[in-house]
């Protein structure tokens, strides 16, 4: 594994960059052009409406934009009144909550379905299928049947548990008990995506380690443990990003199960963010807010590639 | 010097592209926008834009979105990228913003004479503010209690007509899998317009009149908020939505007794659960105390035109004509025909009096109407106070007292700002 970083180029600056173009023969340069012209409509793309959107965010929380009339210059004063905002701080800290059950959760379970199907079993198929039924159902669709399963009077959730002799719930009905219930919904939609990144990372490592492995003894769980788990790290790395960025990000699942209640008990830092946008039209502060989770993604992204990289050598 | 000269024109050409682009956009259709109908809905919008497109040089383009787009982003993304369209539906709950903003545009002067004095005077005063009408009214949904025959029947009970009535009938109606009655709990603009009744027939308001301050701190507004709290907290009322909520399929489906909602209810049975319609019966919201005035909210939407289109002319007629034809056939068929909706035209009611006679138009257009109050529409912030309140009470064990108290902080707070 240390030797992919070993053989990543060395970092260049632009003018090196124009050196190494202008230094290049006829052909060379003619393929490095059709390279690039290749990558330009995805390129384009990120930039307009990427990275564009992101700087106009970046822009507008400098200012104070109630949509009527032009946007007012005021500097800091939106991201000083963020840290004095109760409303924020709290729907942060359901933020929070939610991605650090949420991710460890999915994680977990797609890769538990991804080593169930990587055993060849003709069956394999139909629960490939069936685990990744979630994701291709609509988000509307989902939001209204679990509803309807957690309905603490008449739902199908409760009436099981009643089955196995425990006692009923109130589900989203009730402030303590709202937040499991958008989790259990969220984690069931997602997981099978997931699935299908680690199943495919699974069956990208060469079977020479694990067939020497058995040959040398080991067994099922060691095989996983010390094979395959190490060599998935970076489907791991990539999949555990992702599920972070999604989770800070949770809106229209909850949104469209609870609306954030009862009481604000699911309330999320991008709904909060919505509502001042699109409800308030305080475009400016709403901006800030989107411009700190930015940053709060941003930093946890490093720290994820810092953990991944020293792993990378360790091994 | 060629090269040159190539790369010029082709600045050039594009330069004058980019410049004639936006003008060629305005010179476009009149847009008009509306969120997503039932299908069946569909063919009054075609019919009416084709017959318009046949007789007028401008043409009309309709765009639907889907309801949550709708009332979400959609209208402000438009504004806010200068894509704004120039008729479109409004919301209650969105209309003061627009009108207080400067971006609707003033009908007064376009509406006919007849239509001024055929509206309810009620309707035309929701849509009015500083002596400008900033949209044309065109349907009236009153809020009531439907109710399950059958239920009520079978456990020998009467529907009932005061506040304690109604928590002893909900609490004898409720059984392990039905709940007594069904009322909005989602944090939002829907469960408010359902909640102002119960508020105004104890005898509160959200806001004083003259828009300065709260009304809310009083043992009436608290009233109001024990009675929802208690209802959901002893269990009586379900603590959850399903489905969309001006809607409810456990209504139908016999697990729920009582419904508090709209108009629209019944149009949705017939077209969903036709063989629920022998079950379903309809009172008014009962008042507090025997012998308290009856109240209710009607909601509706209202079609506005936006303050920057480049043609008022044209936007105004079209959006006046759609339900403001002198000839009221069009605003008729849109409540009876298309969907389940009183008119807030007279003349709609009088020329269809024999439809009014039938369940459960008759009550809804002589019984309940008579009592509808114009759903009020209050800026966001406000807004949300509401159903926080509400929020507190029925999951927070806040007592009514406390949650009013605060709930008025909260307003004087925003109104201080405004």
């Amino acid at each position: 594994m240390a030797t992919s970083t070993a053989k990543a180029p060395p970092r260049r600056g632009l003018r090196d960059w124009l050196n190494h173009l202008s230094g290049m023969d006829r052909d060379r340069l003619e393929q490095a052009i059709v390279g690039y012209l290749f990558v330009l409509p995805d390129l384009i793309g990120l930039l307009i409406f990427v990275a564009g959107p992101m700087i106009m965010a970046l822009v507008i929380s400098l200012t104070d934009w109630k949509l009527v009339g032009e946007p007012q210059f005021v500097g800091l004063h939106n991201y000083e009144i963020i840290f004095k905002d109760p409303k924020f701080g709290a729907s942060l800290g359901r933020t929070i909550l939610y991605t650090v059950s949420f991710v460890p959760l999915v994680y977990c379970l797609s890769l538990g379905m991804a080593v169930l199907l990587t055993r060849r079993s003709r069956s394999n198929n139909f629960f490939r299928t069936v685990y990744f039924m979630p994701v291709a159902m609509s988000l509307v669709v989902a939001g209204v049947i679990w509803r309807f399963m957690f309905d603490p009077g008449n739902g199908l959730i409760n009436e099981l548990l009643g089955a196995v002799g425990l006692p009923p719930s109130q589900w989203t009905g009730s402030v303590q008990t709202a937040m499991i219930s958008v989790i259990i919904v969220s984690v069931w939609k997602s997981a099978g995506y997931f699935m299908i990144i680690l199943l495919a990372g699974i069956q990208d490592i060469p079977t020479d380690y694990t067939e020497a492995a058995e040959i040398d003894g080991a067994n099922r769980r060691q095989i996983f443990w010390h094979i395959i788990l190490p060599l998935l790290k970076p489907t791991s790395f990539f999949v555990l990003v992702i599920l972070t960025i999604n989770a800070l990000q949770a809106f229209d699942q909850i949104y469209v199960m609870t609306r954030g209640g009862p009481a604000y008990a699911t309330y999320t830092l991008l709904m909060y963010t919505y509502e001042k946008a699109f409800r308030e039209w305080n475009f400016g502060y709403a901006a800030a807010m989107a411009v700190a989770l930015f940053a709060m993604v941003f930093v946890l992204t490093l720290v994820q590639v810092r953990y991944f990289r020293s792993g990378e050598i360790r091994d | 010097m060629k090269k040159y000269w190539r790369l010029i024109t082709l600045a050039l050409i594009i330069a004058l592209m980019a410049g004639a682009l936006p003008t060629a956009l305005a010179q476009g259709p009149l847009k008009f926008w509306t969120f997503e109908y039932a299908d069946a809905v569909d063919p009054f919008f075609t019919a009416y834009v084709d017959e318009w497109n046949a007789t007028h040089d401008l043409q009309v383009e309709r765009s639907e979105f889907p309801w949550a787009q709708y009332t979400g982003e959609i209208l402000t993304t438009g504004i806010a990228t200068g894509e704004a369209p120039d008729v479109f539906f409004i919301s209650p709950g969105d209309w003061r913003r627009y009108a207080e903003n400067g971006l609707a545009l003033p009908l007064e002067d376009y509406m006919p004479q007849y239509l001024l004095d055929d509206l309810l005077p009620a309707s035309v005063e929701a849509v009015t503010l500083n002596g400008h009408i900033y949209s044309v009214p065109f349907e009236m949904e009153p809020v009531v209690l439907w109710y399950n025959k059958s239920i009520f029947e079978e456990a020998g009970l009467e529907v009932p007509t005061t506040w304690d009535e109604l928590l002893a009938t909900a609490e004898a109606l409720t059984t392990s899998d039905r709940y007594g009655i069904l009322i909005p709990v989602n944090p939002d603009y829907y469960e408010n317009f359902v909640f102002y009744p119960f508020l105004w027939m104890a005898g509160g308001e959200v806001v004083n009149e003259d828009f300065t301050a709260a009304a809310v701190n009083t043992p009436e507004a608290a009233r109001a908020l024990d009675l929802w709290g208690t209802l959901v907290r002893e269990g009586w009322a379900a603590p959850t939505s399903t489905g969309n909520d001006p809607t409810d399929e456990r209504f139908p489906l016999g697990q729920g007794a009582m419904f508090v909602s709209g108009y629209w209810v019944y149009g949705w049975l017939e077209a969903s659960y036709p063989e629920f319609l022998e079950d379903l019966a309809v009172a008014p919201i009962p008042a507090p105390d025997e012998g308290d005035e009856l109240a209710t909210v009607y909601g509706g939407w209202t079609v506005m035109v936006y303050a920057g289109t480049e043609h008022p002319e044209e936007a105004a007629e079209f959006a006046i004509q759609m339900f403001g034809a002198e000839d009221n056939a069009r605003a008729a068929a849109w409540g009876i025909e298309y969907n389940t909706k009183l008119s807030p035209r007279q003349s709609v009611l009088e020329d269809n009096a024999e439809f009014y006679t039938q369940f459960p138009h008759d009550a809804f257009a002589h019984e309940i109407f008579p009592t509808a109050r114009a759903e009020p529409s209050y800026p966001p912030e406000i807004a949300q106070t509401v159903w926080e309140a509400l929020q507190d009470v029925m999951f927070n064990n806040v007592s009514g007292e406390d949650a009013a108290a605060a709930w008025a902080e909260k307003i004087d707070a925003y109104l201080a700002t405004r």
